[in-house]
Parts: C-alpha cells; structure tokens; sequence
C-alpha cells in the first residue's frame, strides 16, 4: 500500500460498449443527440460524459452490450467501442489526497483510461475490459480498503433480487412518471473549473503535485478523457482555484441532483438536457454515473437552470 | 471525534448510502458505510453501531435477512435497525410478516423514495 488513502469500495462492470457522438455544438438538420436516440429505445446509460469545452465537443455513453442492437449501431453519426468496463472507486472522502494519489497510481502503472466520471459517492473508470483484474488489483493494493468490503464484481442472477424486481414495479426503474422524483437538487456556488492537458506521462507528477496541496481541500467534481495520441484532458471543480497546477481557470456552479431510481436512467439525462436547452442555458460538462447526475454551469446561470429542471423533476 | 452513537449505513445505491451519511455527519453522528448485506453483517459484528439504516432489496444477502440475523442473536439484537424499503405499503406493523412470507423485527422502516429529513427525525429520536 502506497500511503493510507481509505476508500469504502470497489465496483467492478463489465460487458458494456461506450458510443460516442462528436461535435454536438454543431447544428445539422434533423440531427438526434446520442442521449435523446437512446431515450426513445429505452437503452440504458450507467456512465455518461457531455463536454462542450474546448477543441473536442462531445457527448459518450455506456451501454451494456445486449442492449445495444445493430438498429442502434447504425441510427446516428457516433462511433463504438466494445469490450468495456467501468471501475468505480468510492472514496471516503472527496479530497484532493484522494485523486492526486489515484492520477499517481495510473501514471505509474501505466493505466489508460477512455474517461473518468465522478458523483457524489464515487469517481469511475470507463476503461478496456482486458485490463480490469489489473486495474482493481492496483485500487486494492494502492488504497486503504475495508477488510469487509463488498466483491468488486456482483452477480447478475441473484434469484431473490429477480423475486423482488418481479413482484414489486416500484423497485423497478421503469420510469412512467410525469415528475420523475429526486431526493432534491443542490446547487454550489462559487466554484473554478480547472482545466489541464498534458500527455499521460505526466498523470504520476500531475497527482504527486495535486497530493502536495493541502491535502483536505475536497473537489466537487472531476471528470477527464483522454485521446488515442495519449493526451489527457482533465476538468476539476474546486472550491479555491488550483492556479499553481491549473493551465484554465474558469468561474462555475455545479448543479448535482440524485433519485431513488437513477441507477436505470434512460430518460432522466435526456430530459434534463433537453429541459436546458429549451431554457436556453448552456452547458459546460454533464456527467453521471451511479445514481447522480452533475450539471456544470457558467458563474450565474444555476439559479435559472434549478428552476427550469423543477418543471421536470419533482424537488422535495 | 464525535461523541455521538455510531450509525451504519446499507444501500446497494453508494450515492444514497453518502446522501444519508453526509447528513449524519453534519449532525455529529458517527457513520460507517455497507454496500451489501453480507458487507454489513461483517461490520455489526465487527463495530458494533448503535443503530442500523438498512436497505431491503440488496445483493447477496437482502435486508430482510441481515435484520432477522440481528435481531435473534443476543449480542446483536439491542441494536436498533431502520428498514428502507420501496415497498412500505405491505408493511403494517414494525414486526411484520411480508406478503411473500418473509417476516423482520426492525424497530422501524422509512419508505422509499426517502425524506432525508424524516429519517433523521426519526435517528435522533432514538438515539437522543
């Protein structure tokens, strides 16, 4: 073990495709964004990742394999990638020790990664599946995990889960509702996005520097993607502006919300984008991966995004 | 440290189970975190929490189970279990038989989709 990071967990997915739409800031007729095409076939995305930020706009999804038919492959101008997995990591707290000593580990150990997507509970890994044993085998060994953790890797055919699914809709997350429901929307004010982008070999000095800041500043989210010529392109939210690492800083709000349900999502990022747009609020990044859906906003435009989004979600 | 009894709290959903737990800690309770039903029985025996928010449909061992298991062992069965559950409609008393003939003693059960206000109405309510 590298030092006494503690995490709660590790959770290990496997048989997914990432899809990935380009240049969504583009206006082309009669275009359909990934996320409303999926919507409308009720295909699941438990990863997403939407960045209108810099050179490459785009929006990538992870679907798992058997639903994504050939009717799908061929419906829209997106490219897919087989044969993925995600990892996500439960830290126990947001800190920046936290994420400095996980970028680290990767540059170290040489861990290419698609994207990485944090909530409020977790940071995850859209990744190859051929590296995934390698992968939560370096979270295992790197990070002070709980003797009594859960498996990385559930089973699918849990006779008793299937008995409750099928007995009870409502554990179900086949969303009817008119107001789909949340347990409420928190808006953060106040916050910088730091934007970077540098080559993969530097992810290992890129996290011992961020470890060497104060090691109890938390960030509110971090997301990241890099490209097939190994360049990283890394967006984290922070309270204070990280300026001695930062190469962009940019004034942001972050609106975060979460359901009992939002774990089967077909729909909900739909909706919440299309509620944006039709607001016209811009977006700077939306992610979400368990159970949450991070929004990013320019300084000043939160107020009126939550207002909007309360028209189409139910905000106790 | 905070003096205050300390909580465990079990949810297949980790974003639920940080929701719960971000509010216990800002109201100075102690907090230790379960993912499954096994992960949790590990941690009753091994931590000992005053009181338990458990999630009813989990994998690998449900709610229903981790709260018989506390219950009918003497050691563990003053600790007080908090049952969420998405299908509180069936549920008529604290000590309820379940339609498909599963029968718990938790002390109580909040149904889903939660109040996070309530549920902590109803934590200081036993732990003060």
């Amino acid at each position: 073990m590298t030092d006494s990071v503690k995490i709660n967990g590790i959770r290990l997915n496997k048989k997914f495709i990432q899809v990935t739409q380009d240049d969504i800031l583009l206006k082309m007729p009669d275009r359909a964004f990934l996320y409303e095409a999926l919507e409308s076939r009720k295909i699941n995305m438990v990863c997403m990742i939407l960045n209108t930020m810099g050179n490459r706009t785009f929006v990538s999804g992870t679907i798992a394999s058997k639903n994504f038919g050939q009717n799908v492959h061929t419906a829209g101008d997106w490219q897919c990638n087989p044969d993925i997995c995600t990892v996500s990591v439960y830290p126990h707290h947001h800190r920046l020790e936290f994420l400095g000593l996980m970028l680290q580990l990767l540059g170290e150990q040489k861990h290419f990664f698609h994207y990485m997507v944090s909530s409020n509970s977790m940071l995850t890994f859209v990744q190859d599946e051929d590296h995934s044993l390698r992968f939560t085998k370096m979270l295992s060994d790197g990070f002070d995990l709980p003797r009594s953790h859960a498996p990385f890797e559930q089973e699918e055919n849990d006779e008793q889960a299937l008995f409750v699914k099928k007995r009870y809709p409502e554990t179900r997350a086949t969303y009817v509702e008119e107001k789909i429901k949340t347990y409420g929307m928190v808006l953060t004010t106040g916050l910088n996005l730091n934007v970077y982008e540098f080559s993969f070999d530097h992810l290992s000095g890129f996290g011992q520097r961020l470890r060497s800041l104060n090691t109890h500043d938390c960030f509110s989210n971090v997301s990241a993607y890099m490209t097939p010529d190994q360049q990283i392109h890394l967006f984290l939210l922070t309270g204070k502006p990280q300026i001695d690492l930062g190469q962009k800083v940019y004034p942001a709000e972050l609106l975060s919300f979460h359901g009992p349900h939002f774990g089967d999502r077909h729909g909900i990022m739909s909706r919440t984008l299309q509620c944006l747009q039709n607001h016209e609020i811009p977006v700077l990044q939306a992610c979400c991966t368990g159970a949450s859906i991070h929004i990013l906003l320019q300084k000043g435009r939160g107020t009126k995004a939550k207002q909007a989004l309360t028209t189409v979600f139910e905000n106790p | 440290m905070s003096n205050k009894q300390l909580i465990l709290v079990v949810d297949d959903d980790p974003d639920l189970v940080e929701a719960v737990s971000m509010k216990l800690e800002a109201l100075e309770y102690r907090v230790s975190r379960a993912y499954d039903g096994e992960e949790a029985m590990e941690k009753i025996k091994e931590e000992k929490p005053f009181l338990v928010i458990l999630d009813v449909m989990m994998p690998r061992k449900n709610g229903w189970e981790v709260c018989d298991e506390i219950k009918k062992a003497d050691h563990l069965k003053d600790i007080i279990v908090v049952l969420l559950t998405a299908v509180a409609d069936s549920v008529r008393t604290t000590s309820y038989t379940h339609h498909d003939g599963k029968t718990t003693l938790a002390d109580d059960y909040v149904p889903k989709p939660i109040d996070l206000d309530k549920l902590m109405e109803i934590i200081d309510s036993y732990c003060n």
